[in-house]
């Protein structure tokens, strides 16, 4: 006969113990997350305030020529050395990090809006709207980001212009799938579908009940777009076609070091170093926040 | 099937078409009288219009751009301005090769690397292994190409001199070894991507119903990872190379450039810098008719692959 | 009360396929955690079959998934042993338990459409086992798949050996589940709801499958299901569970003809019944479902019970042992006995 019989006591001790140390196990992850966010914010922080305070740290002008400093390596008085021109390195970083920050802000702001706009456009609509909006995406998707600000920039010439223009051109398809997908969903949501058997008119319905919800999967694609921005700025710099000299950037500084790599290699690697440091910042921050959020980051199709 | 196959490919041709068209357009349009170009600011205004005729420049439009396309079909793309009188395909051409190889290398090495670390981040999820893995690729990804190559440039042809300076090669061999460290580069790139995807897809993968039965089952923990777990979150990974095509071929477009490599990126930024029109729109199309074609090669391929799309 | 089970006396006397004793599985639910199974103890001899019935959430899958050694971190099984033939489950190995699964315990799931692997085909997943688990060759692991087919009653086993999940209907499908998990003649058999995911035409005949394949292989069996009409079709005894305790166990028969558990009465009135008068009405249980981050002192089921009284805030929720082979956790079962 199977059966099931008296069932001894659980000692308390054990089931406290156990209870503290699983639910210890899950707190953990979470903490991860926002210790991440944390030092990627700390991070940029004190980037960003560097380079806001540079003319009062006492470093030398970012465009000083002092020919008795050529090529020096690091110091405390040049903390990243000097360049061919006796130019302080680290000044000149710091300098271009306005720019370069600033510049990849902007553009990457600029998709944004662009992308989730005609994004939330296409979803909610559908039909026509939907069709014509998509394949406008779908061939600006069809080229190679790179392929496609150089040939922008190959018509408006080199310089800040073709950035601004050429960017958010080929940028804001990314941001409007995303959107589209997320608005798909969001246009069943019960009180999207309660507005419109409530007989409120169609944009009301858009503009108040529908679109203020699609924002969350672009905004945290925005982070990784700042970062990958910010290396196409520099790319583009690096291969004399982005800001021009003599302002400050920080491809540009990547590219005055090519020929001296070997005897004077800080003036290309620390700035770049840095980039990257900036670069990881920013991830560091858009990784935590996706993941506190909860959002579903697929990588983007 | 068969019906998804065909809408895919009229699909594919729409975007070929208005690529072609908005290259046209933008480029032809806007890009200034290439007539002007050739002959300089000061030429006079006889000479302009006789070689504007010469080109065709005074046909309308549309005429233009039936007269283009044909060409384009054919491979006739027109002639360089600046590298007159060779004609854009012969530019092109033995360019393809370089390119070629380097996206197949550092491809090659994005995934013998990203896949079976993208794995074991997945297996050992949220654990030590996990997020050093990921703060490594957060790393790897925010270094610029460029940066990245003119370090190895530094350290392994200039210091240690194992790999060649620039250029590419001679033979089969000489081309692999100048394209090393050029696909590392570009790899630094594109491993972070592959990692991240695998990742994702093992993780949907792992919590899978089928995973807990074929433990139920007995079945050893190697076996249920790298047979039953990977062939279902291969799939997905299938689909996201349509995604890293384009970042492939605009990471190759920069690395040439540093390391000197004959390949269809450095052409395009040498024909930026010297506004050689016929040349840009030649390759434009080229890029993004080859992002189309691998994009739809991959839709294919994952319905041919995924037995439950089947019909 | 004694601390440990003792078997009852059996007129034949059958050995002890499967002994489950003081189990309890803890799973996190924020900041603090779930008490999915308290204590639960049970045992099934070879070739008898035990159903675990109650609500959704009251554990009962949880305890087979523990018994098998599927809880995952963060969840813990904190306490309890499970026998298999004396070898206690629970204290193996990683390498031990995956000897033993397949082999000697075997489990079929809940949705078979989601626990088979939709891009292999079904004979290859069941040759897999075949391979792995007994060692067969290809040629003699496909053979046996054939067969093993046709025992579970797939028509045209043979030109379903390439079929691939989503090919086959829900019933099919459970079939070959089951034939997987039968594959090396396991003692035991543990079954989570073999059955809620399909047709109730086909139910029957999976469940008949069930107690054949059962009854054939000598095997021991323990069914879950939320299903009372289940349980009484195959089960020898029945255990009744409710927020992760058993409250009342015994022959099948006897525990749905003369509940001894509140709780129990309160599942039978809520069933639907043939010869039923039309127009009377299914009666809900009173209250809601147990938040088991938080039970009450006691015992578990006294909010929303009828026959509540004081005395049921500090009572110990053992399964009394009044009547043989019939116990309850009540502690007013004495009354409530018809």
């Amino acid at each position: 006969m199977s059966a099931v019989t008296a069932q001894a006591r659980l000692p308390q001790e054990l089931l406290a113990a156990a209870t503290r140390r699983i639910v210890r196990r899950g707190q953990r992850e979470r903490k991860w997350a926002r210790v991440i966010v944390a030092v990627g914010a700390a991070i940029l922080a004190v980037v960003l305030v560097l380079s806001l305070v540079r003319p009062w740290l006492g470093l030398p002008s970012p465009y000083l020529q002092d020919f008795a400093q050529v090529q020096r390596p690091p110091s405390l008085a040049h903390p990243f050395g000097t360049d061919n021109l006796g130019r302080d390195v680290f000044s000149r970083t710091l300098a271009a990090s306005r720019l370069d920050l600033g510049v990849a802000f902007a553009v990457t702001g600029t998709s944004l809006v662009i992308g989730l706009v005609f994004g939330a456009l296409a979803g909610f609509f559908g039909g026509v709207v939907d069709t014509v909006i998509m394949r406008c995406a779908d061939v600006c998707l069809a080229f190679p980001f790179l392929v496609l600000v150089l040939v922008i920039i190959s018509i408006t010439g080199p310089g800040l212009k073709g950035v601004f223009i050429g960017v958010p051109l080929a940028g804001w398809a990314v941001y409007a799938r995303l959107t589209r997908a997320e608005m798909l969903v969001v246009r069943e949501r019960e009180w999207v579908l309660a507005a419109r058997t409530l007989g409120f008119p169609t944009w009301r319905v858009f503009a108040r009940h529908a679109a203020p919800h699609v924002w969350r999967p672009a905004v945290t694609y925005s982070l990784a777009d700042f970062v990958l921005n910010i290396i196409l700025l520099a790319t583009l710099s690096y291969l004399g076609v982005g800001a021009q000299p003599p302002r400050p950037e920080w491809g540009a500084l990547i590219a005055d070091g090519q020929i001296h790599l070997l005897d004077a290699w800080w003036i290309t690697t620390l700035p770049g170093l840095f980039v990257v440091v900036v670069g990881v910042a920013i991830s560091l921050i858009g990784d935590g926040v996706a993941e506190l959020s909860g959002t579903d980051m697929k990588v983007v199709a | 099937m068969a019906r998804f196959l065909i809408r895919r490919l009229i699909h594919a041709l729409f975007v070929v078409v208005a690529i072609s068209l908005v290259t046209f357009l933008l480029v032809r349009q806007a890009g200034g009288d290439p007539a002007r170009l050739v002959l300089g600011a000061k030429a006079p205004r006889t000479a302009v219009v006789t070689l504007r005729h010469e080109l065709g420049l005074d046909r309308p439009i549309h005429e233009q751009y039936v007269t283009w396309v044909k060409g384009l079909v054919t491979g006739d793309m027109g002639d360089s301005i600046s590298n007159r009188p060779s004609s854009v395909s012969s530019l092109i051409g033995p360019r393809i090769l370089p390119s070629a190889l380097l996206i197949g290398y550092s491809l090659l090495i994005a995934t013998v690397v990203g896949i079976p670390v993208g794995i074991y981040a997945a297996v050992r999820k949220n654990r030590l292994g996990d997020h050093v893995v990921r703060v490594v690729a957060t790393m790897a990804f925010a270094m610029p190409a460029f940066w990245v190559g003119l370090l190895l440039l530094l350290l392994f042809s200039l210091q240690l001199t194992i790999f060649p300076l620039a250029g590419y090669g001679s033979g089969f061999i000489g081309h692999l070894e100048s394209l090393t460290l050029p696909a590392i580069a570009v790899a630094f790139s594109v491993t972070p991507l592959v990692i991240r995807s695998v990742r994702a897809s093992m993780l949907e993968t792992l919590s899978a119903d089928f995973v807990e039965a074929a433990e139920a089952r007995g079945l050893a923990r190697p076996r249920i990872l790298y047979k039953h777990a990977l062939r279902n979150s291969i799939l997905p990974t299938i689909t996201l190379l349509g995604v890293f095509i384009g970042a492939l071929l605009s990471l190759t477009v920069v690395v040439e450039n540093v390391f000197a490599i004959p390949g269809l990126g450095s052409l395009l930024v040498s024909s930026v810098q010297a506004s050689d029109f016929p040349v840009i729109e030649g390759l434009a199309v080229l890029f993004g008719v080859v992002v189309v074609m691998v994009n739809l090669l991959t839709d294919v391929l994952y319905v041919a692959v995924d037995p439950r799309v089947r019909l | 009360m004694t601390a440990y089970p003792e078997p009852v006396a059996a007129p034949v006397e059958r050995a002890l396929a499967l002994s489950v004793r003081d189990l309890s599985v803890l799973f996190p639910a924020g900041e603090r955690v779930v008490q999915a199974v308290d204590r639960v103890s049970f045992y099934v001899r070879e070739g008898e079959s035990l159903g675990l019935v109650g609500e959704s959430g009251c554990g009962k899958s949880a305890t087979l998934r523990a018994v098998m050694g599927l809880i995952k971190p963060p969840a813990e099984v904190i306490s309890g042993v499970a026998e298999l033939h004396g070898r206690d489950l629970l204290a193996m190995t990683a390498a031990e338990r995956r000897a033993v699964r397949g082999r000697s315990i075997s489990m079929v799931f809940q949705d078979p459409g989601m626990s088979l692997n939709p891009v292999f085909p079904i004979g290859e997943q069941l040759a897999e086992v075949l391979r792995v688990k007994l060692d067969l060759d290809r040629t003699d692991a496909r053979a046996r798949a054939l067969e093993l087919l046709e025992r579970v009653g797939i028509p045209a086993a043979k030109d379903r050996l390439g079929s691939y999940p989503h090919e086959l209907s829900g019933g099919m499908r459970q079939r070959v589940m089951i034939a997987i998990a039968i594959a090396c003649s396991p003692t035991v058999l543990l079954a989570d709801e073999p059955t809620t995911a399909l047709d109730v035409t086909i139910q029957d005949q999976v469940l008949r499958l069930l107690a054949g394949l059962q009854a054939e292989l000598g095997m021991a069996m323990v069914l879950v299901s939320h299903d009372l009409g289940v349980i009484a079709q195959v089960c020898d005894t029945v255990a009744v569970m409710y927020a992760g305790r058993v409250v009342e166990y015994g022959p099948v028969r006897e525990v749905l003809e003369a509940p001894r558990h509140p709780y129990t009465q309160a599942l039978l009135r809520a069933e639907p019944t043939v010869d039923a008068d039309a127009q009377s009405r299914l009666e809900a249980i009173d209250g809601q479902p147990p938040d088991l981050t938080g039970l009450p002192a006691g015992c578990s089921f006294a909010p929303r019970c009828a026959f509540r009284i004081d005395a049921c805030g500090g009572a110990s929720m053992d399964l009394d042992r009044t009547w043989p082979e019939h116990g309850s956790a009540c502690i007013r079962a004495e009354e409530t006995r018809p």
